[in-house]
């Protein structure tokens, strides 16, 4: 197999496991005589990702992390480029520019760097890639035959870059679909509280109980909104995790109460695609089904009779319904619930229900 | 005619979104001068595929024959382990072509009779091929098209890779969800064994359930032998969108535990990835109860009323919660008869039915 050749199946590797752009990148540096290769993701929301070669790495957080000094003019240049292809600095500056360009004199020349190759991607999301290759300063700018040998990598590195993204939205619809499946009406949201993916009885609450607008998921409950508002700001901090929370909704005439919880996902670090910040899960407020009567059996080894006995009870029959549904006498509903109550280990009928309220998932599926 | 890019561009995104691959077979087709394309995958001793409309019509005429053995192509192909595109004549003589029965009675008499194919031995043990049929009056595939059909083989390969792994972080979507709410759940393939389980289903390995060479486990025997069935049912396709649920009765410290075999039904075109099943367990306790400000806000409670109402769903007797908070059983008495009122209510079960297992965000893992 060719070294290319070798390299291609690299990059596409990358597309389905994130954690190896870094590796990458650097053999694709290495094949321009490079000094350090990046991937950015401008989120088209703001946000901002990357995956670096381990070289040129530590230069990048330094440069991030100062958040003074120059700022870095390639990506607005190359952006208004718009060249489906690998563009070079003099493609994008006049050699005045750079010479007089603070990013190109006070933070690439101290650090031996002064030549880049780039290109952008825009993906259907709307975000935008970027790809780079920095070269030393002593070793000369990028040529034309090299920037076509990159023109020759920018279609398998776009779509190796596409799959990552498209791979994690096919995970976040996964972790929807998941919650749909334990009849839980949950989204999955991204940075800022967008909605990333919901399922379709999440969807089903909009609009009723929520509004997807173009900025964050909202709650049509005012105060309730407020609250939600302010723990999905958490959510982009250093304190994600403090925005998880459980927010009470008020029903209407239309709708019926229920409580949202804001759950933060924990990503994998290294993944720049991964853009699932948290869960927002929905428990609706009313009786929920209790498990079935041969489930209870097997649990408590209770009597056929005593099981059905303690699902009317946790379902919130009274024993006088019980009765008239079975045609036995109030006693002997009564003698069965006692029964069952004693092998379960309980005193009271109270208990049996908030034992074993909503706790049959099972049956809440709906497809 | 689709470019050879788009083309390229057409296979990686079928590998992520499969109603596509008919169009990309059909665009191959043309660029090969072929009647049809169609990719199959052949897992735990069956095969899936999807092809263009003209393909499934064939293929469907061939499974309604009952006579899987009858294309004597597939292991011929197979046997050459090619690196790259094969054809009729690589596999076969002439006269081997002249007395086969697939050709003579199957293809011809539909009018094809040529092949190209190709397949793919996973990591996992699964084989994919992709294949393009001519028509016998088009003649065989040339070398030109050959080439031009290993051009783009690698391109098929990386894309049945990542089809396979598409399914895996759907998987690990699925389970991660469930964690995040706390609940133990592991995604188990068709045949019952355990391919993805997240944190809090972990714990539970290897007391109450154990990761087995050919399926999961349950510690408790007759717990365990309702799964096994409850596996033949969801893998037979009996139960359709039926759940089995499974208890474990509580040992020790340990509570009752109810397991949940659920079913995963897959897009029909989606071919690679294999029957899955979502198995959730729910603890039997009593500890998920939302808090007295949740109450509160919700039904308008003064504070005192949602405090009462929490001890009350909590499984707390209106003689203990007077005692406790040092007021009259009267007083009490008096707010949870508000308390009913305002949550619409008649009965103080009614009330625990209501408001038991709200508590989600407590008991999560985050």
């Amino acid at each position: 197999m060719s070294e290319a050749s070798a390299l291609f199946d690299r990059i596409y590797e990358a597309g389905v496991i994130a954690e190896t752009w870094p590796d990458v990148l650097h053999s694709l540096s290495q094949q321009y005589a490079g000094a350090g290769g990046v991937l950015f993701v401008f989120g088209s929301n703001g946000s901002q990702h990357w995956a670096a070669s381990p070289d040129i790495r530590p230069h990048l957080e330094e440069f991030i992390s100062s958040g003074q000094g120059p700022t870095n003019p390639r990506p607005a240049k190359l952006a208004a480029l718009n060249y489906e292809g690998f563009a070079c600095d003099f493609d994008a500056f006049t050699p005045e520019e750079i010479d007089q360009d603070k990013f190109y004199t006070d933070f690439l020349a101290p650090r031996g760097m002064g030549w880049t190759a780039a290109t952008m991607v825009r993906a259907p999301s709307g975000d935008l890639l970027a790809f780079s290759v920095d070269r030393a300063f002593k070793k000369g700018p990028f040529e034309d035959h090299e920037l076509i040998a990159l023109d020759g990598m920018r279609p398998h590195l776009a779509r190796a870059a596409l799959l990552s993204a498209r791979l994690d939205l096919k995970r976040a619809q996964a972790m929807a679909q998941a919650l749909h499946i334990v009849g839980l009406p949950a989204a999955v949201l991204r940075e800022r509280g967008r909605l990333y993916a919901a399922n379709a009885s999440f969807e089903a609450l909009i609009p009723g109980t929520f509004d997807d607008g173009p900025g964050r998921v909202a709650v049509k409950d005012a105060g309730a909104d407020l609250r939600v508002g302010t723990a999905l700001d958490l959510l982009s901090g250093s304190h994600a995790a403090q925005a998880a929370c459980s927010i009470p909704v008020r029903g209407t005439e239309t709708t019926s109460p229920l409580i949202v919880h804001v759950l933060p996902v924990r990503g994998a670090a290294y993944d720049i695609f991964s853009r699932a910040t948290a869960l927002l899960v929905v428990t609706p407020v009313d009786k929920r089904a209790v498990p079935a009567a041969d489930v209870l059996q097997g649990l408590f080894d209770l009597t056929p009779s005593e099981s059905r006995v303690a699902q009317n009870i946790a379902a919130s029959r009274t024993i006088d319904q019980i009765a008239a549904a079975h045609g036995v006498s109030r006693e002997t509903v009564r003698s069965q619930l006692y029964a069952a109550l004693g092998k379960i280990g309980l005193k009271r009928q109270t208990e049996l229900v908030a034992l074993l309220g909503g706790k049959a998932i099972g049956d809440k599926i709906s497809e | 005619m689709k470019s050879e890019r788009e083309i390229i561009d057409g296979i990686y995104e079928a590998a992520l979104v499969p109603e596509q691959w008919s169009a990309v077979l059909e665009a191959v087709s043309r660029k090969t001068d072929s009647a049809f394309g169609t990719v199959f995958i052949y897992r735990d001793g069956v095969h899936k595929f999807v092809g263009t409309p003209e393909s499934e019509r064939l293929v469907s005429d061939y499974v309604a024959l009952g006579q899987p053995k009858l294309n004597s192509r597939i292991d011929r192909s197979l046997a050459l382990n090619s690196p790259g595109f094969v054809t009729d004549h690589d596999f076969f003589s002439e006269r081997e072509i002249a007395d086969d029965p697939f050709y003579r009675d199957f293809m011809y008499p539909r009018g094809y009779g040529w092949v190209a194919c190709t397949h793919f031995p996973l990591p996992s043990g699964d084989v994919v091929s992709v294949s393009f049929e001519r028509r016998k009056s088009r003649g065989a595939f040339e070398p030109e098209a050959v080439v031009a059909l290993d051009a783009m083989r690698p391109h098929f390969g990386r894309a049945a890779v990542l089809s396979a792994r598409l399914g895996l972080e759907r998987a690990k979507g699925m389970a991660q969800a469930l964690n995040v709410l706390g609940i133990p759940g592991a995604v188990l393939r068709q045949t019952g064994r355990l391919y993805v389980a997240n944190e809090a289903f972990a714990k539970l390995i290897p007391a109450v359930a154990q990761d087995r060479r050919d399926r999961v486990v349950l510690a408790d025997p007759n717990a365990d032998a309702l799964l096994e069935a409850a596996i033949v049912r969801a893998r037979a396709k009996e139960a359709g969108t039926t759940v089995s649920s499974i208890p474990v009765a509580a040992k020790g410290e340990r509570p009752a535990v109810i397991f949940h075999l659920i079913p995963v039904r897959g897009a029909a075109n989606d071919i690679f990835s294999s029957g899955i099943a979502l198995l959730i367990a729910t603890p039997v306790d009593r500890s998920l109860v939302p808090t007295a400000e949740v109450l509160q806000a919700l039904f308008d409670l003064t504070p005192a009323e949602a405090r009462i109402a929490r001890s009350i769903v909590e499984g707390k007797t209106i003689e203990v919660i007077a005692l406790t908070k040092g007021v009259s059983r009267e007083t009490v008495r008096t707010q949870v008869a508000s308390v009913l009122a305002k949550t619409g209510l008649n009965r103080q079960a009614e009330l625990v039915a209501l408001l038991s297992g709200k508590g989600i965000a407590e008991g999560a893992n985050v």
